[in-house]
Formats: structure tokens, sequence, C-alpha cells
């Protein structure tokens, strides 16, 4: 599962990005998606999980949305801004972006 | 799948209560403490019986930490699971359910609604429990329902095979 290791991409490229960097840049693309209310927490933190896959970045994420989209078209919309912010900034391909709704908040 | 979980389950359940009832007869002295003590040394003795009443200690012991957490990721698992050539959505049990019940309670003559979904391979049955109130028309309030519900469903949420819609009405205030 994990066979694009940090280490040979230290070898070939010269540089490593942690976890929290892409943490970081998914949070700034979900902030940018009007019907995301949150990541959900767990006990350990965001429940924001990626893994280095021979194709590329996945990223697995769980959430709580806002009431009052029509949550197949907002998945859809945050994967694509996840995808773009992500292969924008590292230049590196997003295999896939797996979502799982955990709650729907409503907001008055 | 569900009666290996029903067995173990049931172990665990009775394990309980014969180590329950076994404490409780310690306690009033039925059992004399000095029979367990007898019978726990002698057990110690023998390395065979030993290793047998570890295992059985340790399986115990694992069953009690898997099974509430087995139970509990049920109740919040995935209903819903859709695929796009970006990757998978899941939407939790629970968040639909939530959802349900707070546009049930925005009908008029609802007072209290509980949802519950249920996912067969021909498509999504929800069961809802409701409590109306007295004034209201029940059939109009309960066709209402089932309208709003379906509709969320299909449109909100994207399950398009919406098979039934059950309405139990528990009370009516």
């Amino acid at each position: 599962m994990t066979s694009w290791k940090k280490e040979s991409q230290n070898k070939q490229e010269g540089y490593e990005v942690d976890r929290k960097v892409i943490s970081g840049l998914i949070k700034k693309a979900l902030n940018e998606v009007e019907g995301i209310y949150a990541v959900k927490r767990g006990l350990w933190g965001e429940r924001i999980k990626i893994e280095f896959l021979e194709e590329g970045i996945g990223i697995f994420l769980e959430l709580v949305i806002k009431e009052g989209n029509a949550i197949p078209q907002l998945v859809e919309e945050t994967q694509k801004k996840v995808k773009q912010e992500v292969q924008r900034v590292l230049d590196k391909p997003v295999a896939k972006i797996n979502i799982k709704i955990k709650g729907i908040k409503h907001t008055s | 799948m569900i009666i290996f979980k029903r067995i173990l389950w049931g172990i665990i359940v009775v394990a309980l209560a014969l180590l329950s009832l076994a404490g409780f007869f310690i306690s009033l002295e039925i059992i004399p403490r000095f029979a367990i003590l007898g019978a726990l040394t002698a057990l110690e003795q023998q390395l065979l019986t030993k290793g047998i009443f570890i295992c059985l200690f340790g399986f115990l012991f694992v069953l009690s930490i898997a099974l509430p957490l087995l139970a509990r990721e049920k109740r919040g698992g995935a209903v819903v699971s859709l695929k796009n050539p970006l990757g998978e959505m899941e939407i939790s049990q629970k968040a639909i359910c939530g959802f349900i019940q707070r546009i049930g309670k925005g009908v008029e003559g609802v007072e209290d609604i509980k949802a519950d979904i249920k996912l067969a391979e021909e498509g999504v049955d929800v069961y809802l429990t409701l409590s109306a109130q007295g004034q209201g028309e029940i059939p109009r309030l309960i066709d209402e329902l089932q309208t709003v519900v379906k509709n969320y469903l299909n449109n909100t949420v994207g399950i398009e095979n919406v098979r039934e819609v059950k309405v139990k009405v528990a009370k009516i205030l």
C-alpha cells in the first residue's frame, strides 16, 4: 500500500513533504467549499488520512457538511478542489479522494 | 456473520452472568472463599489447565472490548456508497437518520420522530416512528412525511432507489 516511500522520493527529488503539509493544503481547499462545515474530529485529532500509493497520493476524509446541499454534487466539488490544490502545490498526482459524510449540520 | 456475532454476544453475556453470580454468592458466603482459593491454587499447579484458563479469560477480555466497538461501528456505518472518477463517497447512517428526523419535525403535525434506515439489494427502506399531534389528519400527515423523506433521499442524499418509507404512529398527543 505505502510503496511510494518518502526515502525513495528523497533520492529522486531531493525533498520530502510531510503529511501535515498535505493536511494543511486539504484544509485550505475545504475552507473554499461553501457546504463543508468541518472535518470530523476523532480521539486523535482530525480525521484526515493520507497514504502514499503507487499511483499517487490517496486522501481519506471524514466530513460534517451543512444542510441544504445535494450531497453527491458537494462531494464531487470537494474532491475537485482538494485534488486541484494538492496537485497545484506539490505537483504530485492525487490517486483518489474518498470522503465519508459523518454528519449534517443544521445552520440557521 | 450475524449468527456468528450473536454467538459471541451470547458467550460474553453468559460469562458475565456467571462471574456476577459467583461474586454474589462469594459475597454472601454461600460459596466459601477458601473453596475458591483452593480451586485457584489447584489450577495454578497444572500447566495445561493454567494455560486453558489464561486463554479463556484472555478471549473473554478481547471479546468484551471488541464487541461494543463492532456494534458502535455498525450504528454509524455507511449506508450509501457512491463512486466517481475522483474517489468514493460514503454517508453514515447516523448522519442521514439525524437529518431525516430534523426535516420530519418540520412537517406540520409531527411532534417527535425517530428514523432508521435499512439497506437492501434492491434499494433502501426507511422506518419512521412518530408522535403526532391529535388535531392533525393522520393519513395526510403520513403521506406528506413519506413524500418529504423520499424527496430528501432522492434529491439531497442521492439515493434513487428508495423502496419504501414505513411509518409507525406510536403516539397521538
